[in-house]
């Protein structure tokens, strides 16, 4: 436990970043890809357990290039979310960006969300280099949608109807935010 | 109207309370409507009312009303 809280990757003012261990897959990560109202907008929902969460940890967190991070509080060190740059392209210099605050309390107050995902856009824009960050959301999701308006994501394109959540199509929002458009507000 | 009084009456109208419950140090934890969805609402009519563009750092900064208001009072150089 102390290596995950001292191994700090970005501080921000209440919440810090953090590589994902193997442990971290026994805690409570696994569990809020099982949560019908974590995963209600995410277009994925099946049973999660630690095993899976595991194998997601050594095929996707560990083996591959994607850089996947755990949100941990700055007051508690809880682990409360993971937030990602996945796809990184290196010779165009584009990735995706993803979040997911998975604990429920924090998740209601959106200082914790926003600010982790502010960090990632600075890693990537300043540590990784990245030219473009790119995003999406399915349509109806107000969280996803006001923190990429908030953050200044520019909508470019949906791909229409292509979720089918609860019986009724969603499409999926596309957006993008360019290093010279961070770079202005920041 | 001062700008404080504009503050509150921006947060009072969002998060749909009495303008007298509202003080510098009020912040989610202190009221059930203030979720994040409000939070982000607060921000974005901040930035319409007082014609600002904040930063991620702002953005990130604000955590009571307070801060909302040394926000719209902090000398600003990108305009």
């Amino acid at each position: 436990m102390n290596d995950q809280v001292n191994n700090v990757y970005a501080t921000g003012k209440r919440v810090s970043l953090r590589p994902l261990t193997l442990l971290d897959a026994e805690g409570p990560w696994h569990t809020w890809f099982s949560n019908e109202e974590t995963m209600k907008y995410v277009g994925y929902w099946r049973p999660n357990t630690v095993e899976k969460q595991k194998n997601f940890f050594r095929s996707r967190v560990e083996a591959g290039d994607d850089l996947v991070l755990a949100v941990t509080r700055n007051d508690t060190q809880q682990h409360i979310g993971v937030v990602s740059l996945s796809g990184i392209n290196w010779i165009h210099r584009y990735a995706d960006v993803a979040l997911i605050i998975g604990d429920e309390a924090s998740r209601k107050q959106a200082v914790f969300g926003l600010e982790a995902f502010s960090m990632i856009l600075r890693i990537g824009f300043m540590r990784l280099n990245l030219e473009n960050i790119k995003g999406g959301f399915i349509e109806g999701n107000e969280h996803s949608e006001r923190i990429l308006k908030a953050m200044r994501f520019n909508f470019v394109g949906r791909v229409n109807d292509l979720f089918l959540i609860n019986n009724s199509r969603h499409d999926h929002v596309i957006v993008q935010l360019t290093r010279g458009e961070w770079l202005e507000r920041n | 109207m001062q700008t404080k009084s504009r503050i509150f009456l921006l947060v009072a109208k969002i998060l749909n309370i009495d303008v007298n419950l509202i003080n510098e140090d009020l912040s989610p934890i202190d009221i059930e409507s203030w979720d994040s969805l409000k939070h982000m609402s607060i921000l974005m009519a901040l930035e319409e009312e007082f014609n600002l563009t904040l930063s991620d750092e702002e953005m990130v900064s604000v955590g009571c009303v307070g801060d909302l208001l040394r926000l719209v009072d902090s000398p600003r150089d990108r305009f």
